[in-house]
């Protein structure tokens, strides 16, 4: 049978699974710190349907190197930094440039996030929207009337009956060689992966880490018109697909209407 | 009479291995570095005493036309402007490639995002802990991760960037990487390649002239597919008709 109706076909598919990564994109279109993907295309292998002669001949080798396709090579996690959204409250943070916070997860691993929404449990610890304590972890003294958090990520608190301000944790953040290589757990965390290299640890605003900024949340970084571009795109190359697909299938159909 | 329907069948079939080049095209229209695979007809296969010629498809891989820029914004993603191609060290050798996006993997080795090292004039290309950056004329340079911005940064050497006399000399393979033909040589005395940064090369397939190359394909299918019947009608026609008494 032709080739061109299974080639075609992985155009197709290749452009479906193109459109579920836009529509996840535009669906985290307002998720705190939410990181757009994007997919890749890779052509699939070659097959030489009449091998090249003579390699020393020169002029151009006779051959027929007919092509199986596409598919998605990977999807990749744009990590540009996503707008700053001002909320005014003292336990929102934004990371200003390169750097994750580290959360202690149920199974004891450490999950990264961007996703500096902090609240303080019943327990007075600082912790994240899921319930899961931040890394290192701080203990916000129960008589805290306000707490500071610098851009170095040094928290302090002043207290109800005195205006002495108290150092009560560190902030630590860390970054990785290649952040694209992280793994996405959902719940706005990341975990680190062989491709993504081991955690970098450091304070805010040292070391290629960038400073926290508190008050204030990272958005996301989709842009929704970008979103929509490549949605009509990944459309009509869909379509195009089809339509070679039904090419293929007339002339197929001529082929057996040959036979009288 | 059956010649003519000999080199009707090989014309049909040829068209739709036209049509299997131009679907293969068409699936990659999102593929970056894709460059169009083009067919041509030649008149091959003459045999000896016989008055026709089977006409016999070829394939070639076109490298002049080249895919709009998509822009990434990446400095790690890195396109080439003018023929030629960076060099990825696979298992199977050396391949070449028209896009890079270059990663440091956890042992300092400078990797493409397929993970294929990236090659330098001097081979395997470490950066350890730092960042790399590549100029226009390809040099690589180390800068620090904490100070980007210095003035005097490290570097580590250039870029590994093939010319090649013709397109000819490479055969093709699947994830956009080529391989150099047997016999065939690099051509350094060609002009090297300006490297471009934040972009990819993207794929140099456009639809409309594709799609007309489509239809084209499936229409002359079809005139062959006539020609075909209208012999096998006066084949009939000789058999059933004209020995009729």
């Amino acid at each position: 049978m032709m080739r061109a109706l299974s080639t075609a076909a992985t155009g197709m598919q290749a452009q479906q699974l193109n459109v579920d990564t836009i529509a996840n994109n535009l669906a985290n279109v307002n998720t705190a710190a939410f990181k757009k993907t994007s997919v890749r295309f890779q052509d699939l292998l070659y097959q030489d349907l009449r091998p090249a002669g003579d390699p020393a001949r020169l002029g151009p080798p006779s051959e027929l190197a007919i092509g199986h396709g596409t598919k998605l090579a990977a999807t990749e996690r744009a990590f540009q930094q996503g707008t700053t959204e001002q909320t005014d409250n003292p336990l929102n943070l934004a990371i200003e440039g390169d750097g994750f916070f580290q959360v202690r997860r149920t199974d004891g691993t450490i999950g990264y996030t961007r996703d500096g929404a902090f609240f303080v449990s019943a327990d007075g610890m600082l912790v994240n929207s899921d319930g899961l304590y931040v890394e290192p972890a701080i203990q916000v003294p129960d008589d805290a009337r306000q707490l500071f958090i610098s851009q170095d990520g040094l928290v302090s608190v002043n207290f109800i009956d005195s205006n002495d301000t108290e150092d009560i944790g560190q902030i630590e953040l860390v970054r990785f060689l290649n952040p694209a290589g992280l793994s996405a757990m959902g719940r706005n965390q990341y975990q680190q992966t062989p491709a993504s290299g081991a955690p970098i640890a450091g304070t805010p605003g040292s070391a290629g880490i960038g400073g926290v900024l508190q008050g204030f949340l990272e958005g996301s970084n989709v842009e929704v018109v970008d979103e929509m571009v490549s949605l009509i795109t990944a459309q009509r190359a869909y379509e195009i697909n089809s339509k070679a697909i039904q090419t293929a299938d007339s002339m197929l159909s001529q082929a057996t209407q040959l036979v009288r | 009479m059956t010649g003519g329907m000999k080199v009707a069948g090989a014309a049909m079939s040829n068209f739709a291995s036209r049509h299997d080049v131009i679907s293969n095209n068409l699936a990659n229209i999102s593929t970056p570095g894709y460059a169009r695979e083009d067919t041509f007809v030649e008149r091959l296969g003459r045999v000896e005493a016989q008055p026709f010629a089977l006409p016999e498809v070829q394939s070639r891989t076109d490298f002049r036309t080249t895919g709009e820029p998509i822009l990434t914004g990446s400095p790690s993603d890195l396109s080439l402007e003018g023929s030629g191609f960076f060099a990825l060290l696979t298992d199977d050798g050396v391949r070449f490639s028209r896009n890079v996006s270059l990663r440091v993997d956890s042992e300092g080795v400078v990797r493409d995002r397929t993970g294929f090292p990236v090659l330098g004039e001097h081979g395997l290309m470490m950066a350890g802990d730092r960042v790399p950056s590549v100029t226009a004329d390809g040099e690589v340079l180390l800068l620090d991760r904490e100070d980007p911005d210095t003035t005097d940064p490290v570097s580590l050497d250039r870029l590994r960037l093939a010319t090649f006399r013709t397109g000819d000399d490479l055969k093709r393979g699947e994830g956009g990487l080529y391989e150099l033909r047997n016999g065939r040589s690099e051509d350094i005395s060609m002009t090297r390649p300006t490297v471009l940064n934040g972009q990819l090369e993207g794929s140099a397939v456009q639809p409309v002239p594709e799609l007309v190359r489509m239809i084209e394909a499936m229409r002359s299918y079809e005139a062959a597919a006539s020609a075909l019947k209208a012999t096998d009608r006066s084949l009939d026609h000789a058999v059933n008709d004209i020995a009729r008494v």
